[in-house]
């Protein structure tokens, strides 16, 4: 026969549970977070007929959020854009705990990519 | 050909989120690419064509038409209800040639440079770098478009230079869709180009001191600023001392534009103790003993200076303060002035900081972080005590409000209506995060109110800034700060200059609102002579 479960028993585990849930959620937060790479000297191509607010207001900015695969052998990635010559701006690189996750059940063969980036401004 | 794209909307709001306006159409002008047409005039002009071409859609559909710049006003001086056109992709750089000079012309040609509308500051203060120049004066910052910046009448804190319009020397302006429709205005008291010049724009030329006067913070309502004439000099440094000194001495200098007494606070600037720039900072919650001040120093240019950019970039100032939005927003009487208090470290400048570097690299980026506000007064430096004293006064009484005083200091401006208007104009601003009225705390509206009843009631002469937020349909403030007369002349000027339709096509609700929309008909003929 099983034992009978009293909320007195279930109370008593629950700090352990609070615990353990906090702990998860702390280390999905603290694997979430981003990194921005800007030229401080250039001017970023403008988005003015949108209403974004923050970093982006004002910019014309793209997200490339894809799964990328990469073999065995290969230790880098390309990811082409099209900026002009004036180059890029800036590039923001977001790492998550679902990217990780990713990476890890398949042994690093998919990985997740999400970047913004923002091009130069044309100069005339 | 320039090409416009459309795109239909049914609201708009500005960079600083300040409000949200009903609006029906963005249109944006792009140049045609270089590969096709090499010639940077040839552009221009070309770009002039396509403007002449959504001027006529204007007409043809009865509808209003303006430019944006950058949104960064906080007032709705940018908005209009139909017409929005975006020209920030119209950003042609073209130095002035020998051959462009006006006989008696005294400027050097290698300082003058046409820049096209939507060239932000940041964009030509980076190209005239490479050139070894520099603009005299920007605002704190450098987002705006360079007609934007000269519409509204940007200033820094430039004591004897004065404001972006003040470094223009002359003005193309597209005002209708016809060949005689674009022209070039520069002053008859200082002519800078020669008539070949303003031909190779296909434009006429009206040398006028009363209409480039009004048409050089022209509201963006003298018709469409295709292109300025600015003048720049040589690259210079800015060494920045930032110190806190006793209250009293800080607004004293104000009040007197007297900095002998600098001199044993800053004892390096002996020499040349009348700053390039200087500023107070002032929590208006808080009776501090000593006030945060900002000295900034011209220096001849030289390359082996640390890059100021990462200090700059870290000085939070106010915008920790809108990062606290939501907390603010709790309408919370007791909780403004805590936090003001406790972040007030944090907000102002580091005492005792000194760094060295270009004006574009201390007048660097800002980055939107929500919902602004910013109430900004001119007024005679000399009256600069009197009004903090006024508004912070009014500040603690009827507020609290989220926000920190700054002053600053301009030299006069000649445009008609700029707000620059006192001999040394002391540009007093109290700027932070966007609020809602509440039953317990005073409303952004009625707090612009009493900022101008306490002023009038304190015998203060003053000036509102155009892009800024303010109780703008206050009965008779436009007399109020500017007298009948100049107002009037804005008036005539843009009426001469730009016919009754034309007039109509560049109004706006903001024009409306302060009672400079009307048109003066029966002009004398030879009045743009």
């Amino acid at each position: 026969m099983l034992p009978k479960v009293t909320p007195l028993a279930f109370g008593g585990s629950l700090p352990l549970i609070k615990l353990i849930c906090t702990a998860c959620l702390l280390s999905l937060f603290t694997s979430c977070y981003s990194v921005r790479i800007a030229s401080q000297h250039s001017v970023p191509e403008p988005d003015i007929s949108t209403s974004t607010s923050g970093y982006y207001a004002n910019k014309k900015f793209t997200v490339i959020d894809t799964v990328i695969k990469i073999q065995a052998i290969n230790k880098d990635f390309t990811y082409n854009i099209p900026c002009s010559s004036e180059g890029l701006y800036s590039v923001e690189y977001k790492v998550s705990f679902g990217g990780l996750l990713l990476s890890a059940l398949t042994f690093g063969r998919h990985r997740k990519v999400k970047v913004t980036y923002v091009c130069v401004k044309e100069q005339n | 050909m320039a090409k416009t794209s459309t795109k239909s909307i049914t609201s708009w709001k500005n960079f600083h989120e300040t409000g949200t306006w009903p609006a029906k159409l963005l249109l944006e002008t792009q140049l045609e690419r270089r590969q096709i047409m090499p010639d940077p005039m040839e552009r221009y002009n070309d770009a002039a064509q396509e403007i002449q071409r959504l001027l006529q859609a204007s007409l043809d559909t009865g509808e209003g038409f303006r430019a944006l710049g950058s949104k960064w006003s906080l007032s709705n001086i940018a908005h209009h209800e139909e017409r929005m056109h975006i020209n920030q992709k119209m950003n042609l750089k073209i130095p002035i040639s020998a051959r462009d000079l006006h006989s008696d012309s005294g400027y050097d040609r290698k300082n003058l440079f046409l820049l096209q509308c939507g060239n932000v500051i940041k964009e030509i203060s980076e190209y005239l770098f490479d050139l070894g120049k520099s603009l005299k004066t920007t605002g704190a910052s450098n987002g705006q478009t360079i007609a934007g910046a000269i519409s509204t009448g940007v200033h820094g804190s430039a004591i004897d230079v004065g404001s972006v319009q003040d470094c223009v020397v002359g003005l193309n302006l597209i005002v209708g869709p016809n060949p005689e429709d674009i022209v070039y205005v520069e002053r008859s008291s200082k002519p800078a180009l020669n008539d070949a010049f303003a031909e190779q724009l296909n434009a006429r030329v009206i040398r006028n001191d009363d209409l480039f006067y009004s048409a050089l913070v022209g509201l963006g309502s003298f018709g469409f600023i295709h292109g300025v004439v600015i003048e720049v000099e040589d690259c210079f440094l800015l060494h920045r001392h930032v110190k806190s000194i006793d209250k009293n001495l800080a607004l004293q200098l104000a009040d007197t534009m007297d900095f002998s007494a600098l001199a044993a606070i800053i004892p390096e600037e002996i020499d040349q103790i009348r700053p390039y720039h200087y500023k107070i900072y002032v929590n208006p919650y808080r009776d501090d003993p000593n006030y945060i001040v900002e000295a900034w120093y011209k220096k001849p240019f030289h390359t082996e200076y640390p890059d100021p950019i990462p200090v700059i970039s870290e000085a939070l100032y106010l915008d920790i303060i809108k990062c606290f939005n939501k907390l603010i927003r709790s309408h919370s009487r007791e909780l403004i002035p805590r936090m003001i208090t406790i972040l007030q470290d944090t907000a102002f400048p580091d005492p005792n900081e000194s760094l060295i570097g270009p004006l574009k690299d201390l007048c660097w980026d800002a980055i939107n972080q929500g919902r602004a506000f910013a109430c900004s007064v001119g007024i005679d430096h000399a009256d600069t005590s009197r009004a903090l004293a006024a508004l912070v006064e009014l500040s603690n009484r009827e507020g609290p409000v989220p926000g920190i005083f700054g002053m600053r200091f301009v030299k006069a401006s000649a445009a008609t209506l700029a707000f620059t208007k006192f001999p040394i104009t002391c540009m007093l601003e109290i700027d932070g995060s966007g609020w809602d009225g509440s039953p317990k705390l005073i409303s952004p509206q009625k707090y612009y109110e009493r900022f101008i009843e306490t002023l009038q009631a304190n015998h203060i002469p003053f000036t509102i800034h155009w892009g800024k937020n303010a109780a703008w349909n206050f009965k008779g403030l436009l007399a109020h700060m500017y007298g009948d007369q100049a107002a009037q002349k804005w008036k005539t000027y843009r009426s001469a200059l730009l016919g009754p339709d034309m007039a109509k096509v560049f109004s706006n609700g903001f024009l409306r609102t302060i009672g400079l929309d009307d048109y003066i008909g029966g002009l004398p003929p030879d009045l743009l002579a």
